[in-house]
């Protein structure tokens, strides 16, 4: 007596734009595929039964669930909300078919009316929302006409009954989800999938009861022995005594308990990092490669500053003399100007001179002019190299050289014969000038080179920065989901280890001192009872007295330990078939042999492990993987359960994150367990293709368990507001 | 076999209460019943009927004569 939806239709809710008839999706038992790439509709499915069942949807932004009534204008279209003129409404509704048995079909419309009041479309207090009310109609299959159900109660148990309450959260698996709906780090969580699958419950009432009743059949036991006034010492210290040992029972439980929390809150972290370890792992690798690679941008940019710096040496420096660039003719304007300036000072010079002292030595020349360097080889070589005479010793020539090479350089002396002598001037301008006059012709060489150095060490930087950016991109989509990632990898690491430590501490802590602790002491108590048991036989009390109190005693601890059967019996039975399943679901991959093994601690919880073919513990592996052992478990809490499941599944299905090996044996699986399946899946998307699918999405395609598919589209480079989904029925 | 006579006969089939009290199918099914028979079915019964322990204790009391 499965439920199967028969349809789900869509009127202006979130891109899907228009009439419930636009956007329907006809489902049928068995597998059904929804293509949906990111952004096309996918987690709207999702939203949509959370409306039905819950009123409330999922806010992208902040991940919350919100209610309805919040979401409003979130949820409308964006396109008919910009359609709407200011004044007029706009509808937004979900709608959902679904045939329970073999009588009744029944159709659910959630929606609301939305009045626009300005301009501003995004605003909520642009709108007037009107939540329209539920809308339940029922039909028989027989003759298909449908009537509406007018009872608010008879309504809600028809929603209801599309999947209970209790087993909602087997039914949706959304993304990573999964990993969270059976926790079973969680004493609670173990326990409430036992509950749902077994009288549990009831054994545990019973054992109460009992635990009370016996508790009460020895009060009565006292008062009869008080009351028949008989002096029993030893029996009022023996239930002294009892008391004592019970009360260091109940602490040694208490500590008991902390223990098990600490554990519970350590092994609750080593499970929450158990997603991030594997992860923090690669991401430690690719964290290494990225380090040294940084630093060497960092140098090379530094070169590079450097090597801009040097840039503005160079006009300046006299070994490249860039700033000469461009002066070549300069030069011999200078020389003509300084020739000049010379014979016009000398004209000065040589007429006050030839007013005072005629004869006096002549200062032409600046001094320096020529260097003592350059007078000295042409004293030594008898040659004049200004004029490029010859200079023989002994000749006028030769006597001038001598005279300059000897000439003081007592400026004092001089006698000034103009305002302004600027035999200085001329003379440093020559000076400075000499490193730079020779240099013209490799001033363009130098600068070439200059440049494409600069390009050199740009294109390193470009390719450094690449490199960094494809290895930064891959860090990036190694995901840490749900979780902040600001977390290092190394801190991921050693707070799994510091966890598993206290863990382990814990543990021991548990297992060395204080179960051993509570043995005793229940042991000691058992004891005593059976002192106090023996005490009253001796007393001249009615039998029915001691009888009630044995009783009741006995069967208390019986009713335990059938509570402790009938649990650990479910374990075993999910183990059983979580195996099967998880076997089903590796079918085509490439792991073999190994097996799953449901792991009791301490407190409660349970754990399960993958254990390889040679019996060793497979941790932190693979995110699909991971999947995977939970997907078994989910299944096996539905496949356990003694009655067949009736509800559908509606999954979303992270196809690259199990693989295409576990792809095929993922479908196959779940066609087993869930009488109908809606599975959401974006990896089959391929835009290229004619019918938008790849390979293997080709491949389910012809599969006889697949027995429909759509393919969501979302119209290509549109703007926000026209961004709407159409969907393309393949099968 | 109802859920009562499940949860039954887990608790009195275990080892303990049957090394001591020795309990047959006879004692489940017959007319003499052994008081620990008696008393465990009443609290089962009488929980499903929705009684509480302060109702049902009285009842167990009368089953010892109590």
């Amino acid at each position: 007596m499965a439920s199967i939806i028969n349809s789900i239709a869509f009127k202006n809710f979130f891109n899907y734009y228009g009439e419930f008839e636009d956007n329907t999706y006809e489902l049928e038992e068995g597998i059904n595929i929804i293509v949906a790439d990111n952004g096309a509709g996918k987690s709207k499915f999702f939203n949509a039964f959370l409306w039905l069942f819950y009123d409330q949807v999922l806010d992208s932004d902040t991940k919350q669930k919100i209610s309805i009534k919040n979401a409003g204008v979130k949820i409308i279209s964006d396109k008919a909300k910009n359609e709407t003129a200011i004044g007029d409404y706009v509808k937004c509704g979900v709608t959902l078919e679904y045939t329970s048995g073999t009588r009744y079909k029944y159709q659910v419309i959630k929606s609301f009316t939305a009045t626009r009041l300005d301009e501003k479309v995004t605003d909520k207090n642009s709108w007037q929302f009107v939540m329209n009310e539920l809308e339940v109609n029922r039909t028989e299959l027989v003759l298909h006409k449908y009537k509406p159900v007018y009872d608010e109660v008879e309504k809600k148990q028809i929603i209801d009954n599309l999947i209970m309450p209790a087993f909602r959260k087997y039914s949706f698996l959304q993304g990573e989800e999964v990993d969270d709906i059976i926790d079973f780090s969680k004493k609670e969580s173990i326990e409430e999938a036992v509950e749902n699958l077994t009288d549990i419950k009831s054994y545990e009432q019973i054992h109460e009861l009992l635990d009370e009743f016996k508790t009460k059949a020895f009060k009565d036991l006292q008062k009869q022995l008080k009351a028949n006034n008989i002096q029993n010492e030893r029996f009022d210290d023996a239930v002294a005594e009892k008391e004592k040992i019970e009360q260091k029972l109940e602490h040694e439980k208490e500590k008991l308990e902390q223990w098990n929390e600490t554990l519970s809150v350590a092994e609750k972290e080593k499970n929450d990092l158990d997603k991030l370890y594997s992860n923090a792992e690669k991401r430690k690798e690719l964290d290494d490669r990225l380090k040294p690679l940084r630093k060497k941008l960092r140098d090379k940019n530094e070169e590079f500053e450097n090597f801009l710096d040097r840039i503005n040496n160079r006009f300046f420096d006299g070994g490249f003399a860039w700033i000469a660039m461009g002066f070549e003719n300069e030069v011999d304007k200078f020389r003509e100007l300084n020739d000049r300036y010379i014979e016009k000072r000398y004209e000065k010079k040589a007429l006050k001179n030839v007013e005072d002292n005629p004869n006096e030595y002549f200062h032409f020349l600046p001094e320096n002019s020529p260097d003592s360097v350059s007078l000295k080889n042409m004293i030594e070589d008898q040659h004049c190299y200004v004029c490029n005479r010859e200079a023989k010793e002994g000749t006028p020539e030769y006597s001038n050289l001598l005279k300059l090479k000897n000439r003081t350089k007592d400026k004092q002396s001089e006698k000034p014969f103009v305002n302004n002598d600027l035999k200085n001037f001329f003379g440093d301008l020559q000076i400075n000038a000499q490193p730079f006059y020779n240099k013209f012709e490799s001033i363009r060489d130098s600068i070439i080179k200059t440049k494409e150095k600069e390009v050199e060490i740009r294109d390193n930087i470009e390719k450094l920065k690449k490199q960094i950016k494809s290895i930064d991109d891959d860090r990036n989509s190694i995901l840490i989901a749900g979780h902040d990632s600001e977390h290092s990898a190394r801190e991921v690491i050693s707070n799994y280890t510091g966890a598993v430590k206290r863990m382990e501490n814990a543990n021991n802590k548990i297992n060395d001192i204080i179960i051993p602790s509570v043995n005793k002491n229940r042991k000691d108590l058992k004891a005593i009872n059976d002192e106090i048991k023996s005490l009253n036989k001796s007393n001249d009390i009615p039998d029915g007295f001691n009888e009630n109190y044995e009783v009741l005693s006995d069967l208390e601890e019986a009713s335990q330990k059938a509570k402790e059967r009938v649990f650990d019996g479910m374990i075993s039975l999910l183990e059983e078939h979580a195996n099967m399943h998880f076997k089903n679901l590796i079918k085509n991959n490439d792991l073999s042999g190994g097996i799953l093994k449901f792991e009791k601690n301490l407190n409660g919880s349970i754990n399960f492990n993958y254990l390889d073919s040679k019996g060793n513990s497979v941790y932190g592996s693979a995110e699909g993987f991971q999947r995977m052992k939970k997907f078994s478990v989910v299944m096996a809490i539905i496949s356990a359960n003694n009655s067949q499941y009736n509800y559908p599944l509606l999954a979303d299905a992270p196809i690259s994150a199990f693989g295409e090996g576990f792809t095929e044996g993922f479908f196959e699986a779940i066609g087993d367990v869930f009488p109908q399946s809606i599975v959401l899946v974006k990896e089959l998307y391929k835009r290229e293709d004619e019918m938008k699918i790849n390979e293997l999405g080709k491949r389910l395609l012809k599969d006889k368990k697949v027995r429909t598919m759509y393919v969501n589209h979302v119209t290509e480079d549109s703007e926000q507001i026209d961004l709407v989904t159409t969907q393309t029925k393949l099968k | 076999m109802s859920k009562r006579e499940q949860i039954i006969r887990e608790i009195l089939f275990d080892p303990e209460i049957n090394a001591k009290y020795k309990i047959t199918e006879e004692d489940l099914t017959g007319m003499h019943r052994k008081k620990i028979v008696d008393v465990l079915e009443t609290i089962v019964n009488e929980n499903d009927n929705g009684r509480t322990a302060r109702q049902i204790y009285p009842i167990i009391k009368n089953i010892h004569k109590i």
